[in-house]
């Protein structure tokens, strides 16, 4: 029968693929049946990086080794140990290679692999590389002698690679900078390229961009990018994140070299994901991807006249589609696109009406600010084979957005209802009802606030204003700063504030503003003496006001609750009318959820107040 | 639904779908080959009846799993070692069963049967030391304390 000595090397290989690097080490140790495939295993990938990951090159592999791991190893390697660097397939030099922290780790190491390649001591099939702008800089400074030799290594592999051919070696390159590329990589070993640039501001002489060799406008670093890509005939993988939007040149100025980009581009055929992340170049750039490539992921900033060039675009073998737009705020103002041709209509619920793309299999689209309204259904119905649960969603997403912003839109209407209405105290509760139930009470509030959420007619005073008011008024006589705290005063205190705040209330109610015009300071003071003696009018005024207080908060708080009750049902309703596609009116969608909340009022005793 | 015969290497027939024993890539190269449904039983040398019948078993239950997406390259890639709950029972099973099902996954070519049980031996070495690994799967420790020895110096560098 079968014990775990059963399983042979390809399995123990599978298995390794779940463990890390210290549980191999714990089964290499274990038996001679291990030893070997484990020994293997760890030195097959050497890898010098950190946590960072790019393009999730390696997935779930475990890329990162500490300081500590670097040690050891570079202790072993000063006593002369035999290591297993002859078994090394793949050598990843991340960031800890070239960090200044690691200075006398990374120094000797560095100088070691050089001596690894340059003596054929490393047989490898592909490198992982991060070229930093960090570390080039130190290796191009004169007064950082110690950590000039950053590059040392890249020099080495350089050489090593001179005599490689794509069939049996291939590059991974993630550079935040494209400064000298071409001195440390041969571009058409590059099957994986993540290139994130920082283009400060082109052109100003006092922040030098330091993604590309030369400071000057834009057009000058799309032609260096250009250079350096052009040669990178066998990419596989390409993503191009940009961490600033600090710069738009008008269109017209970069239209030129985009589309000479834009032709090298078209000569990756092995391309097959590209992904494009942030400000690339300019907003109404749309990067043609090559005809092979089958997963196209874009994030960022982009115009109508990007999504117009975005539908014309066949995307003959693309499969997987992931857009994402930047947020923002909803009344941003859309991307500007000075000096370029607008397209008919560059509202927010631009068309683009029809799809050029036919393959699609998967899409996510996220965020939903500044995209087409008809995207999903125009995609829906070129692409027979993608899948509905991810449309659905998509559609689901969309609609949650708008309905995001119809609940920003009535929520701070409450807000500004409840605030409004405090300062517009109804009859009843400056007089009692007279008898009449609570109800009576109720009902008047109900209706002041639910005609003030649908009107949308703020005039006047709030609560807020009424506040400053007041402080812009000297201090009462000294009874508010009374330095005493004897019950007696404060119980007069309290009751003196309900005999303003009544008085307060009769001013509004009568002037129907406060400060009242007309009235001084001095006729407050001379009303609000003459009312003091009214205790249990004031008592009874205090009570209902208390609770009228309550009462609004609930009314806020309700809108609230209710809108995050109503937004699932209707998000799927709203989800299906996408993709019947129906172009939304978002005004009649905030007025449906405004007419669903005000409704929903009738458990305050809302009945028949509703117009 | 058409069946077909396996018969387990100590001669024991099982009619099963078409479609379970397809989800082994060896049977369904083997069908394609031959183009029809065969009447005779198709021998499977390798694998006992017990262990047949539990690989035909899972079989059943993931009869309509969505194939694997092809594009995934395999190489060298660490996944999480989460197995979803059905396996998960299905795999508490003793350990000289757990590696003929590894085995038997490997040999007819049923990549996530086989991932499953990798996991599952994965999830019994994670955080061990040497001596526990040993402990559970009964393994013997064929190392002279001298190459003990070396063999801890020259890769403790991995340890951490």
């Amino acid at each position: 029968m079968a014990s775990i000595m059963a399983i042979y090397p390809d399995i123990v290989y599978e298995i390794l693929n779940y463990l890390d690097r210290k549980d191999i080490f714990s089964l290499l140790q274990t038996c001679k049946h291990f030893y070997l495939p484990c020994y293997h295993y760890l030195w097959k990938v050497l890898v010098f990086n950190n946590d960072y990951n790019p393009g999730n090159w390696y997935p779930g592999y475990e890329i990162c080794v500490s300081k500590i791991v670097l040690r050891n190893l570079l202790k072993l390697i000063r006593e002369g140990n035999p290591l297993g660097f002859q078994h090394t397939r793949v050598l990843w030099l991340g960031r800890p290679i070239f960090n200044k922290q690691l200075r006398s780790i990374s120094w000797d190491l560095r100088r070691y692999l050089k001596k690894l390649l340059e003596n054929g001591e490393l047989d490898l099939r592909e490198a992982i590389v991060c070229y930093s702008n960090e570390a080039l800089a130190a290796s191009e400074d004169p007064q950082r002698a110690r950590d000039g030799d950053c590059m040392v290594p890249l020099h080495a592999l350089h050489k090593y690679t001179q005599s490689k051919s794509i069939h049996d070696f291939s590059l991974r390159v993630e550079a935040s900078t494209i400064k000298s590329f071409l001195t440390y990589f041969n571009p058409e070993l590059l099957t994986h390229f993540e290139v994130s640039l920082n283009f400060d501001k082109p052109g100003d002489p006092n922040f030098p961009t330091t993604f590309t060799s030369i400071n000057g406008p834009m057009e000058v670093h799309i032609v260096e990018f250009r250079t350096v890509i052009r040669g990178m005939v066998n990419l596989e993988w390409f993503s191009w994140k940009t961490l600033t939007q600090a710069f738009s040149p008008e269109y017209a100025t970069v239209q030129k070299e985009l589309e000479e980009l834009q032709a090298v581009f078209s000569t990756f055929k092995k391309l097959r994901e590209m992904e494009l992340e942030g400000y690339v170049f300019h907003p109404s750039f749309f990067l043609v991807p090559p005809e092979g490539v089958k997963k196209l992921s874009i994030s960022g900033v982009m115009s109508p006249v990007w999504w117009k060039e975005f539908a014309a675009a066949p995307l003959t073998n693309v499969e997987v589609l992931d857009l994402k737009t930047e947020s923002g705020n909803p009344s941003s103002n859309h991307p500007s696109v000075p000096g370029e041709p607008s397209p008919e209509n560059t509202d927010f619920d631009f068309l683009i009406k029809e799809v050029a793309c036919r393959g699609l299999k998967r899409i996510t689209i996220r965020n939903h600010i500044w995209m087409p309204h008809d995207l999903e259904v125009c995609i829906a119905r070129r692409n027979p084979d993608l899948d509905r649960t991810l449309v659905r969603e998509a559609a689901l997403q969309k609609a949650v957005a708008i309905l995001d912003k119809s609940i920003f839109i009535l929520r701070s209407r409450s807000r500004r209802a409840a605030s409004t209405f405090r300062g517009r105290i109804p009859r009843s509760i400056l007089e009692g009802s007279g008898g009449a139930s609570e109800n009576t009470v109720k009902g008047d509030m109900a209706q002041a606030f639910s005609e003030l959420f649908s009107t949308d007619n703020y005039e006047g005073t709030s609560v807020e204003n009424i506040g400053d008011s007041i402080r812009s008024w000297e201090e009462f006589g000294g009874i508010r700063g009374g330095e005493r705290e004897h019950g007696t005063l404060r119980q007069l205190r309290d009751y003196l504030d309900n005999c303003m705040g009544m008085v307060l209330d009769k001013y509004i109610h009568q002037y129907g503003n406060f400060p009242p015009p007309g009235r001084s300071q001095l006729d407050f003071i001379a009303d609000c003496i003459k009312t003091f003696g009214n205790r249990d009018e004031i008592q009874e005024w205090a009570k209902r006001k208390q609770e009228a207080t309550w009462f609004l908060r609930n009314c806020e708080n309700k809108v609230v609750a209710d809108t995050d009750q109503l937004l699932k049902p209707m998000a799927e309703e709203l989800a299906d009318r996408i993709l019947a596609g129906e172009i939304l009116n978002r005004e009649h969608i905030t007025d449906k959820l405004k007419g669903l909340l005000v409704e929903r009022f009738e458990g305050f005793g809302l009945e028949g107040y509703i117009s | 639904m058409s069946q077909i015969i396996l018969l387990s290497s100590d001669n024991v027939e099982m009619k099963v779908d078409k479609e379970v024993a397809e989800r082994s890539i060896l049977i369904k190269n083997m069908l394609e080959d031959v183009g029809e449904t065969p009447d005779q039983a198709i021998p499977i040398p390798n694998v006992n009846e017990g262990v047949l019948r539990k690989v035909i078993e899972w079989c059943e239950h993931h009869r309509n799993d969505p194939p694997p997406p092809a594009d995934e390259d395999s190489d060298s890639r660490k996944k999480s070692t989460d197995i979803e709950e059905w396996d998960q029972k299905f795999m508490q099973v003793d350990q000289e069963m757990l590696f003929e099902i590894i085995l038997a996954a490997n040999y007819l070519d049923i990549k996530p049967l086989l991932d499953v049980g990798c996991k599952t031996v994965a999830n019994m070495i994670k955080g061990k030391s040497p001596e526990e690994i040993r402990k559970t799967f009964n393994i013997q420790n064929d190392f002279t304390p001298e190459e003990e020895d070396q063999i801890r110096r020259e890769n403790e560098w991995a340890e951490e």
